[in-house]
C-alpha cells in the first residue's frame, strides 16, 4: 500500500472543500457532484484497505511520515499518518458513510441558497475527521478534533435565520471547549511525563515501564485519564456535557446524520479505545466511565421515550447508544465498543436519513403528532426506516443485535450486574422508541395539514438510494462480528481483526483483575433470550401498543397515570434548566466580577499607559515646530549626546 | 603611533564650530548654507592636516573631492533658494514652517 | 603595472547594475530633451527598462555565481560585493521599479516635470546601489552626497507647491549638516588610523595602532550622518515633515531604498567597528540609546499624529530603530555578525515591503489620500483593494504573525535575545505593542468608520493597470515571503 493513497484519503474530501468553497459560484451543483466524487474515491480506498486488512494482504501498521513541525530545541513534532486495524475500519464506515451521505445532500439540498457552502463545510469536516483518525500523534489528533468541532460548529449554525441555530451551535461550541480543556491538560500531561506526543511511543514507553509517573503514581495515571475521559464527553456527548447533541439538530438533517450520529461523535470512543493501554492502568477511571455511560444510557433513553420531534428522539437515541459504546470500554470490551460504532453509523445514519426524507417531504414538520400514515405516500423510505429501527432495537439477528448483546454480555461477565440491569432497561427503551417513532410516523391514519398532505411524496434516487444501502446495512452489518458465542468466535471477524490493538489493554486487565470473567455459554444464550424478549415484549410490543394500537387517547391516559415519570422523562430531566441556573448563573457572577476587574483596574491601568503615550505623543508634536533650526539644535542634541556617551564610556 | 593634535587641528574645530552656531543663529537661508560650507572647509582642513602628519596622499584627494560635492550641492540648493523666493519671495528660514507638527 | 587592466575591467564588470543605471538615466535626460512632448511618456517605460536592465545584470549576469568567481573588493577594495549587499541591492531596485511604476498619474496629476523626475529616480537608484556597496571612507561620502542631492530635487521638484519647497528646503540644509558631521567623522577616522579602505582600517585597529579618542570620536560622528539618513532619533526631526512635503512617490523611495542603502553601509562600519576589541564598548552604548530612542520617539510620535504620511514617518523612525538592534548586539558579541547579518538583511526586505505598500495606497490615491487619515473612512467600500493593501501592509507593520513583518522583527530581537540584551529586545516588543494602537487605527478608519461629512471622504479611483500591478506584486511578495518564511520555520 502505497503511503500515496492513504494522504489521498484526506486530501480529496479536502479537494471538495477548496472546489467548493472557492468556486462554488462557479460551480454550482457541479461541485456537489465533485464532493460526491471525491468522497467517493476515498471510500473506495477506504474500503481495499479495510477489506484488504480484513482478508489479508495488506499487513499492518502501515506509517507514513509527512513532515517535520516547528523543530523547537530538542522538541520535534513529526506530523505523520498510522494506519492499523482500528484506523482501517474507523477509514472505511466514515469514508463509506459520507459519500452516502454527500449522495443524500444531493437531493436533500437541492435548491438551498447555501448549497455550495454546504458542501464546502461538509468536504473540511471529512478532511478534519479523517486526520483526527490518521494522524498519529496527539497534536494531529488534535487539529482533526479541532476541524470536526469547527465544522459542526458550523454546520449547525448553518441555517443563520432559523431561530435557536446559531445559539446551538455556540452551545455545542461552548461545551465541547470545556472537553477540549480535559484533552489539552490531558496532552500537556502526557508530554511532560513521556516526553513525546507520538501516540505509538507513548503505548510503547508505558507499556516498557519506562515512565515512572505511570509505574508509581495511580493518582497521576487515574488524573491524566480522566482527563481525557473529559474530552471525551464533550466531543461524545456523555453527561456531563451531552446537552449539545439535542440542540444540535437544529442543523441540516443530512449533518445529523454524518456528524452528530455516524462519526464524529464517535471520535471519544476512537480516542479511548486508541489509548486504551492509558485506561487500562486507571480501574478507577475505567470504573467511572462505565457508570457515566451507563447513567447517559438510561437518561438520555429515558427522555427519548417521549419527545415528539422526530429528529429529538433520534438524537437522545444517539446519546444513549454512545453510552452504550462507553459502557463497553468502561469494562474493557473495547473492541465491541468499537463494533457499536461501526453498525450504529448504519442503522442510527439510516434513521436519520430517513427523518430527513420525512421532513423534506412533509415541507420541515418534526413533530410527530402531525404525521402517521406516511408509509402509503413514501414506501421506500418506511422500509428502510424500519429496517434501521430494527437494528436500532436490537431484533435478532440484525445489526444491533450483534454489537448490543456483546456489550450487555461482557458487562454482565465483568461482574458489573447493576450496570447489566440499567442497560437492559435502556434496551427496552430503545426498542420501545425506534418503534415508537416508526409507528407515529409511517402508520395510523395521517395528522398533516392539508395543504402539506397533497404535496407528501417519495423522496428522489438520490436521497433513497442511501437509504436504502444503509438500510440493508442495518440489518446485515452484523455479519462482520457474529456473537462470539456461536461458533465459538469463529465468526467474529472484527474482534480478531482488532485483537492486536486492543491486546495490551486486554493483557494489563486480565493482569490486575480481580476476578476471573464469568464463562458461560448457557448463561449467554439465556442473557441473550432476556434481552430479546424484553426488547420485543417491553420495546415492540408496547411501542405498538401506544403508538398505533391505542393512539392517541391510550398514550395519553398512559402518560397522565404516569405523571411524575412522564413528566421527568419529557422534560429532559430539567438538565438545560439546571445548567441555566447553577452553572450559566455561576458563570454569569463570575463574568460580573471579572467586567468589574477589567473596567476599573485593568482599563485603569491601560488608560494610564495610553494617557502616557497621547501625552508623549503631544510632546514630540510640540517640538516638532517646523523650524529648520529647531532641528538642527536636535541634531547636535543628539552629537553631544553620543560622542560624550562615549567618551564616558571610555 | 602617537599623535600629536597640530594649530592647524584647532584652527579647524573652531571654524566647524563656528559654522554649527551660525546655523542655529542665522536666518537667512544663504548664510545659513555659508556656514554649512564652513564646516566642511573645516573637515577639510582637518583632512589636509591629518594627510600632512601622516604623509598620506588620500587626505588631499578627498579634499579635492569634497570641494567638488559641495560646489554641486551649492548649486541645487541656491536653486532651490530662488524657487522659493520666487514662492514666497523671502528665504528666511523661519518663516518657512507650513510642515509641522 | 600590468595587472591594473584586469583588475579595473573586473570591477567595472562587477559594477555593471551600476553603470547600467547610470546610463538609463543620462538616456532619460537625454531622451527628455529629444523626445516630443506628446510621446514624454514612454519616459516612465524607458527608466522602467533602465531598472529591469540592472536587475538583470545584478541577478543575472553579474550574478551571486558570478561574484563569488570575482574579488570580493572592486575597484581596489572601495566597494564590497557579499550576501547583504547583493540583497540590498535587489530590493533597492525592487523598490525604484515600485515607485516608477506607481508614478505615471501621479507625476502627471502633479505636472512634475516628467524627464528630471525619472532621471533624478535612476540616478538616486544608483546611488543607493553604489552606497549599500561601499566600504572606503571617501567613497561612503561621495555614495551619500550623491544619493542626497539627488533626493533634495526630487523632494522639492513640484512646481508652485510651497510644501514641496519646504520639504526640499529642510531636507536639504540639515541633510548637508548631517553631511558635515560625517566628513569630520571620515577625516577623524582617517587621523586616527591613516587609512581610508576599511579592510586596511580594520587591519589597523586589529594591531591595536590607532588613536583610540579620535577614532571613538570619529566613528560617532560617521553614526551621525548615518542616523540622519536612517531617520534615527534624534536626527531624525526632518522626517515628518519632507515625508509629508515630498510627492508621495519620493517620500516612499526615501523610506525605502535610501534606508535600505544606509542600513548596508551602516552595517559594514559597525562591523568594522566590532573589529576594535578595547572601544567598541562605548560606541554600543551610543548606538543602544540611538535605537531606544528611536523606537521610543517612533513609536509614540505616531500615536496621536492625524496625517497619514507624517505617521508614516514616525513608523519608519521606529523600524530603523528596530533594525539597527543587532548592530548594538554585535558590536559587544562579534560571534553574532553572521546572526546580525541574517536578522538585518531580512528585516531590510520585510520593511522595504511593507513600506512601499503603505505608501503607495496615499501615493495612488492622490490628493485626498495624502493628508488626513480620518480621509480614509469607509475607504473599503470605495476601493475595496486598496483598502485591503492598506490593511495589510498595517498589520505587517504591526508584526502580528503570521506576517513577513513578524518574521523579521522575530529575528531581530532574537539576536537581541542570543546577545544577551534582554532588556533592549524586551522594550523593542513593548513598544512595538504600542504600534498596534496607531496602525489599527488606520484599518478601523478604513473599515469600520464612516466619514463624518460628505465631502470628507476620499473619491473612489480607479486604479489603473501598472498602479494595480506594482500593489499586487507587491502584496504577493507579502505572501510569497510569508508562506517561504512559514515553510521554513516549520521545517518543511
Amino acid at each position: 500500500m502505497s503511503s500515496i493513497w492513504i494522504i489521498l484519503i484526506p486530501l480529496l474530501p479536502l479537494l471538495a472543500f477548496v472546489a467548493n468553497g472557492l468556486f462554488g459560484r462557479a460551480l454550482q451543483r457541479t461541485g456537489g457532484w465533485l464532493a460526491v466524487g471525491c468522497m467517493g474515491g476515498s471510500a473506495l480506498i477506504g474500503a481495499v484497505i479495510f477489506f484488504g486488512g480484513l482478508f489479508g494482504g495488506i499487513t499492518f501498521p502501515i506509517q507514513v511520515d509527512l513532515w517535520q513541525w516547528m523543530p523547537l530545541g530538542d522538541v520535534t513534532i513529526r506530523i505523520g499518518f498510522y494506519v492499523d486495524q482500528l484506523t482501517a475500519l474507523m477509514l472505511f464506515f466514515v469514508t463509506f458513510v459520507s459519500t452516502l451521505v454527500f449522495l443524500y445532500s444531493m437531493g436533500y439540498m437541492a435548491g438551498d441558497p447555501g448549497f455550495n457552502r454546504f458542501f464546502a463545510y461538509l468536504g473540511l469536516f471529512d478532511f478534519s475527521m479523517l486526520v483526527l483518525v490518521l494522524g498519529d500523534s496527539l497534536p494531529v489528533l488534535f487539529v482533526g478534533w479541532e476541524g470536526v468541532g469547527l465544522c459542526s460548529y458550523l454546520l449547525i449554525g448553518y441555517y443563520l435565520a432559523m431561530p435557536g441555530a446559531p445559539d446551538a451551535g455556540k452551545k455545542a461550541f461552548i461545551v465541547n471547549r470545556i472537553g477540549d480543556f480535559g484533552f489539552l491538560v490531558a496532552m500537556f500531561m502526557l508530554f511532560a511525563s513521556v516526553g513525546t506526543l507520538n501516540i505509538q511511543e507513548i503505548l510503547a514507553a508505558v507499556a516498557s515501564g519506562a515512565v515512572p509517573e505511570f509505574q508509581y503514581s495511580a493518582a497521576f495515571v487515574t488524573f491524566l485519564t480522566l482527563m481525557l475521559f473529559l474530552g471525551c464527553t464533550g466531543k461524545s456527548a456523555q453527561i456531563p456535557l451531552f446537552v449539545w447533541l439535542p440542540d444540535a439538530m437544529a442543523g441540516p438533517t443530512p449533518v445529523s446524520a454524518l456528524i452528530h450520529a455516524a462519526t464524529m461523535v464517535t471520535a471519544g470512543v476512537y480516542l479511548v479505545v486508541r489509548l486504551s493501554a492509558l485506561f487500562a492502568l486507571a480501574p478507577a477511571t475505567m470504573l467511572t466511565i462505565a457508570i457515566v455511560a451507563a447513567a447517559t444510557a438510561f437518561v438520555a433513553g429515558s427522555i427519548a421515550l417521549t419527545q415528539k420531534d422526530i429528529k429529538k428522539v433520534l438524537a437522545y437515541s444517539t446519546v444513549s447508544q454512545l453510552g452504550y459504546m462507553f459502557l463497553a470500554c468502561g469494562v474493557g470490551a473495547f473492541t465491541a465498543g468499537i463494533f457499536h460504532v461501526f453498525t450504529h453509523a448504519f442503522f442510527k445514519g439510516c434513521l436519520f436519513l430517513g427523518a430527513g426524507s420525512v421532513i423534506h417531504a412533509c415541507h420541515h414538520i418534526q413533530d410527530m403528532d402531525q404525521m402517521g400514515g406516511l408509509r402509503r405516500k413514501m414506501p421506500a423510505t418506511a422500509r428502510t426506516f424500519l429496517f434501521g429501527s430494527l437494528g436500532l432495537a436490537g431484533i435478532v439477528p440484525f445489526a444491533g443485535f450483534m454489537s448490543k448483546d456483546e456489550i450487555l454480555w461482557r458487562v454482565f461477565s465483568d461482574g458489573k450486574f447493576i450496570l447489566y440491569a440499567i442497560a437492559l432497561v435502556t434496551a427496552a427503551f430503545t426498542a420501545y422508541y425506534a418503534f415508537r417513532a416508526y409507528f407515529l410516523t409511517f402508520e395510523g391514519q395521517s395528522r398533516l395539514p392539508h395543504d402539506v398532505e397533497h404535496h407528501v411524496h417519495e423522496s428522489p434516487w438520490t436521497m433513497t438510494l442511501p437509504l436504502w444501502i444503509l438500510g440493508i446495512g442495518a440489518l446485515a452489518a452484523g455479519v462482520f462480528n457474529i456473537l462470539p458465542a456461536f461458533g465459538h468466535g469463529h465468526y467474529s471477524a472484527i474482534n480478531h481483526f482488532l485483537a492486536p490493538v486492543v491486546a495490551p489493554a486486554e493483557a494489563i486487565l486480565a493482569a490486575h483483575a480481580s476476578h476471573e470473567p464469568i464463562h458461560s455459554f448457557a448463561l449467554e444464550i439465556l442473557l441473550m433470550i432476556v434481552s430479546t424478549v424484553v426488547a420485543l415484549v417491553c420495546g415492540v410490543g408496547l411501542a405498538w401498543l401506544f403508538a398505533y394500537k391505542l393512539w392517541p387517547a391510550g398514550a395519553s391516559r398512559m402518560a397522565r397515570r404516569l405523571g411524575p415519570l412522564y413528566r421527568i422523562s419529557y422534560h429532559r430531566w430539567w438538565w438545560d434548566e439546571f445548567y441555566n441556573v447553577f452553572v450559566a448563573g455561576g458563570l454569569k457572577l463570575l463574568a460580573l466580577i471579572s467586567t468589574l476587574f477589567d473596567r476599573f483596574v485593568i482599563d485603569g491601568v491601560l488608560h494610564t499607559v495610553a494617557g502616557a503615550a497621547r501625552s508623549g505623543s503631544r510632546l514630540i508634536r510640540f517640538f516638532q515646530n517646523g523650524q529648520v533650526q529647531a532641528y538642527a539644535l536636535a541634531i547636535l542634541v543628539g552629537v553631544n549626546l553620543v560622542v560624550w556617551l562615549v567618551l564616558w564610556y571610555q | 603611533m602617537e599623535f600629536m593634535v597640530p594649530g592647524n587641528l584647532i584652527l579647524a574645530a573652531s571654524i566647524f564650530t563656528i559654522g554649527v552656531f551660525g546655523i542655529l543663529l542665522k536666518r537667512n537661508a544663504i548664510s545659513i548654507f555659508m556656514c554649512v560650507e564652513l564646516m566642511f572647509n573645516a573637515a577639510n582642513l582637518a583632512f589636509i592636516t591629518f594627510a600632512q602628519s601622516l604623509g598620506r596622499p588620500e587626505g588631499v584627494a578627498v579634499f579635492l573631492f569634497v570641494i567638488t560635492v559641495a560646489a554641486a550641492e551649492a548649486a541645487v540648493g541656491l536653486a532651490l533658494f530662488i524657487k522659493i523666493f520666487n514662492d514666497k519671495e523671502t528665504i528666511e528660514a523661519d518663516t518657512l514652517d507650513l510642515l509641522q507638527r | 603595472m600590468n595587472d591594473l587592466y584586469p583588475q579595473i575591467s573586473a570591477s567595472l564588470f562587477q559594477t555593471l547594475p551600476i553603470l547600467v543605471l547610470i546610463v538609463a538615466g543620462i538616456g532619460v535626460l537625454v531622451a527628455d530633451v529629444l523626445l516630443p512632448r506628446a510621446s514624454r511618456w514612454l519616459l516612465s517605460w524607458l527608466s522602467l527598462l533602465g531598472v529591469a536592465l540592472a536587475f538583470i545584470a545584478l541577478d543575472f549576469v553579474v550574478g551571486p555565481a558570478g561574484r563569488e568567481a570575482l574579488p570580493l573588493h572592486s575597484y581596489f577594495g572601495v566597494l564590497r560585493s557579499n550576501y547583504l549587499v547583493f540583497l540590498a541591492q535587489n530590493v533597492i531596485l525592487a523598490a525604484g521599479a515600485f515607485v516608477i511604476l506607481i508614478s505615471p498619474r501621479y507625476v502627471g496629476e502633479r505636472r512634475i516635470p516628467l524627464g528630471e523626475y525619472y532621471g533624478l529616480l535612476l540616478l538616486a537608484v544608483m546611488a543607493m546601489l553604489a552606497l549599500a556597496a561601499s566600504t572606503e571612507l571617501l567613497t561612503v561620502f561621495l555614495n551619500l552626497e550623491l544619493l542626497s542631492i539627488t533626493l533634495y530635487v526630487l523632494t522639492g521638484i513640484e512646481n508652485r507647491n510651497l510644501r514641496s519647497g519646504e520639504a526640499a528646503f529642510k531636507y536639504f540644509l540639515l541633510g548637508s549638516f548631517a553631511a558635515a558631521f560625517l566628513l569630520l567623522g571620515i577625516a577623524f577616522v582617517f587621523g586616527a588610523t591613516g587609512e581610508t579602505r576599511y579592510d586596511a582600517i580594520r587591519q589597523v585597529l586589529v594591531d591595536g595602532t590607532a588613536q583610540p579618542r579620535l577614532l571613538a570620536i570619529g566613528f560617532c560622528l560617521m553614526l551621525v550622518g548615518f542616523g540622519f539618513k536612517l531617520s534615527l532619533a534624534p536626527f531624525h526631526m526632518y522626517a515628518p515633515d519632507v515625508y509629508e512635503g515630498a510627492p508621495t512617490t519620493t517620500a516612499s523611495l526615501i523610506a525605502t531604498g535610501t534606508k535600505v542603502a544606509g542600513f548596508a553601509a551602516l552595517f559594514h562600519l559597525i562591523e568594522l567597528a566590532a573589529a576594535w576589541s578595547d572601544a567598541a564598548g562605548g560606541l554600543w552604548l551610543a548606538l543602544y540609546a540611538v535605537a531606544l530612542a528611536s523606537m521610543i520617539v517612533g513609536n509614540v510620535g505616531a500615536v496621536v499624529q492625524p496625517n497619514i504620511k507624517r505617521m508614516l514617518a514616525y513608523s519608519s523612525i521606529a523600524h530603523s530603530g528596530y533594525t539597527i538592534v543587532p548592530m548594538v548586539v554585535m558590536l559587544q558579541r562579534p560571534d553574532l555578525i553572521a546572526d546580525a547579518r541574517d536578522a538585518v538583511a531580512y528585516y531590510m526586505l520585510a520593511y522595504t515591503v511593507m513600506t512601499l505598500l503603505a505608501f503607495g495606497v496615499p501615493a495612488v490615491l492622490g490628493p485626498a489620500g495624502e493628508s488626513r487619515i480620518a480621509q480614509y473612512a469607509g475607504l473599503h467600500r470605495r476601493s475595496p483593494m486598496l483598502a485591503f493593501v492598506m490593511a495589510l501592509a498595517m498589520v505587517s507593520l504591526m508584526g502580528i504573525p503570521p506576517t513577513i513583518g513578524f518574521f523579521g522583527k522575530f529575528q531581530l530581537f532574537a539576536v537581541a535575545v542570543q546577545g544577551d540584551h534582554i532588556w533592549l529586545a524586551v522594550l523593542g516588543v513593548l513598544a512595538s505593542v504600542a504600534s498596534v494602537y496607531y496602525y489599527l487605527r488606520v484599518i478601523v478608519t478604513m473599515y469600520m468608520e464612516e466619514p463624518a461629512t460628505a465631502g470628507e471622504e476620499l473619491e473612489s479611483r480607479r486604479l489603473d493597470g501598472v498602479n494595480a500591478f506594482a500593489l499586487t506584486a507587491c502584496s504577493v511578495c507579502v505572501f510569497l515571503f510569508v508562506v517561504f518564511q512559514s515553510l521554513y520555520l516549520f521545517g518543511v
